[in-house]
């Protein structure tokens, strides 16, 4: 429970600092806060991002923790990059958003994870890095429009990915393995200040 | 939000629980069905069927990443009712990964007979030791079955600092219990004579074997079947196929006698 309280204490950090840089006018200055739960980043993670090229992708970095009780403990530093190819307009304030497509570079620290492997191992032996993850990700929110406020909109999404070691175990097992059991779900929640 | 707003997000995310979606990490050491102690459930399951003179093992090699291949073995295990259990040679997955683990371990259950699986260097990577263990059971263990015991352990000597692993202690302990025991099979990943094993200890482990006289020492790793006496001091040194190869070799113990046969699938 030690690392969750951490990771609680992080997030109220996070929270903090971003509601600080909010103030002050910055090229840095990030557009959104995201909360998520699972998703293959954390059981929770926080993270920070900013909307790019007019808003048709975002880009955001996270930091989450599965607590020892829960199948960890777990340390995860996470990148994304997701494109928006589509909206639909419900009404004046609400935008849906029904597929959100990008990648995601997951990291887990810790001793059980390596970028390399010692020196007596010949090359490609294990081919891969165990603390990075490589995902592919596929996401559908809700947006929320909250005119003239501070926290001027909110989203609720569910994101869907699926890791290139799963991927590489998929397309070697076309006929036995479903992408039912490989594909993974994250649910979330943007804040815009 | 509406009332109705809020039922659809609420039965999204019931679908998403029951459905096994939400995952941590795929790091992470369990999720909320991940089986349990599937070693000794097996051998609960092999110790209540009567045994006979002579036992029957479907001993096989690296399972990882191989499901189709897995699959079609099941099928030709199932209709050999002589087997009394399956023995699996280690490297079980090939990332180390829960889900891997569980999508073998979803495969083997429909197997009709018990399975005991031992640890390969592919199963200890990144938190893969610890799923192994909470999954499988120890790293080291034995079991006596018609007076033969087998003595399974980590040989996966590279993954841990030298002169560790095999716990060398925990070997002589096993082989010198008085537990009415007639004959040894040890059984372990990585074959002494492979360069994985970990070379501080090959004297002494091959020396160990020498001493205790093993009817057979059973190995996977390598992918291949071999048989032999590779250090030629009368211990005999077996691997089996991986699963790539689709065949297993069927073992029959009879009175401290090996027999046996490559069966194709």
């Amino acid at each position: 429970m030690k690392s969750f309280r951490i990771n609680v204490v992080f997030t109220a950090l996070l929270v903090l600092v971003a509601s600080e840089a909010f103030s002050q006018k910055s090229f840095l200055k990030p557009d959104f806060l995201a909360l998520q739960h699972a998703g293959s980043i954390g059981y929770l993670s926080a993270g920070l991002g900013y909307d790019v090229f007019q808003s048709r992708a975002r880009m955001s970095f996270h930091y989450g923790n599965v607590p020892k009780n829960l199948g960890g403990n777990l340390d995860i530093f996470t990148g994304k990059f997701l494109c928006v190819p589509a909206v639909v307009r419900v009404s004046e304030l609400v935008i849906i958003h029904p597929i959100d497509v990008g990648v995601m570079v997951s990291y887990h620290t810790g001793e059980n994870f390596k970028s390399n492997v010692p020196d007596y191992f010949e090359s490609n032996y294990y081919w891969w890095h165990t603390n990075l993850r490589f995902h592919v990700a596929v996401e559908q929110s809700v947006n929320v429009y909250f005119h003239e406020r501070r926290f001027h909109r909110m989203s609720a999404y569910i994101e869907f990915n699926m890791n290139d070691l799963y991927l590489v175990s998929y397309f070697t097992n076309t006929s036995t393995l479903g992408l039912d059991k490989l594909v993974k779900a994250g649910i979330g929640t943007r804040i815009w200040f | 939000m509406t009332i109705r707003g809020v039922g659809v997000a609420l039965l999204v995310i019931f679908f998403l629980v029951r459905c096994d979606l939400l995952e941590y990490s795929p790091n992470q050491v369990y999720d909320q069905d991940t089986p349990v102690n599937l070693n000794q459930k097996n051998l609960d399951k092999l110790f209540a069927t009567p045994g006979d003179d002579t036992i029957t093992i479907a001993f096989v090699g690296d399972s990882q990443r191989f499901y189709e291949e897995l699959e079609s073995f099941i099928d030709t295990a199932n209709a050999i009712s002589s087997i009394d259990f399956v023995l699996m040679a280690g490297d079980i997955s090939d990332f180390g990964l829960l889900e891997e683990f569980e999508q073998i371990e979803d495969i083997l259950s429909t197997l009709n007979k018990p399975f005991i699986s031992v640890v390969g260097n592919h199963d200890v990577q990144a938190k893969g030791e610890e799923t192994f263990e909470r999954m499988f059971g120890p790293l080291n263990f034995s079991f006596i079955y018609n007076k033969v015991k087998f003595i399974a352990h980590n040989t996966n000597g590279r993954e841990y600092a030298p002169g560790t692993i095999p716990d060398m202690t925990w070997l002589r302990k096993e082989f010198s219990k008085d537990d009415g025991t007639q004959y040894y099979v040890p059984v372990s990943h990585i074959p002494p004579f492979d360069d994985d094993f970990d070379k501080d200890l090959e004297a002494d482990y091959t020396q160990l074997l020498r001493e205790k006289k093993p009817i057979i020492s059973l190995h996977g790793h390598i992918h291949e079947f071999k048989d032999g006496f590779p250090y030629e001091d009368g211990v005999r040194y077996m691997t089996s196929h991986s699963f790539e190869l689709q065949s297993f070799v069927l073992l029959k113990i009879v009175k401290g006698k090996i027999y046996h046969e490559i069966i194709s699938y």
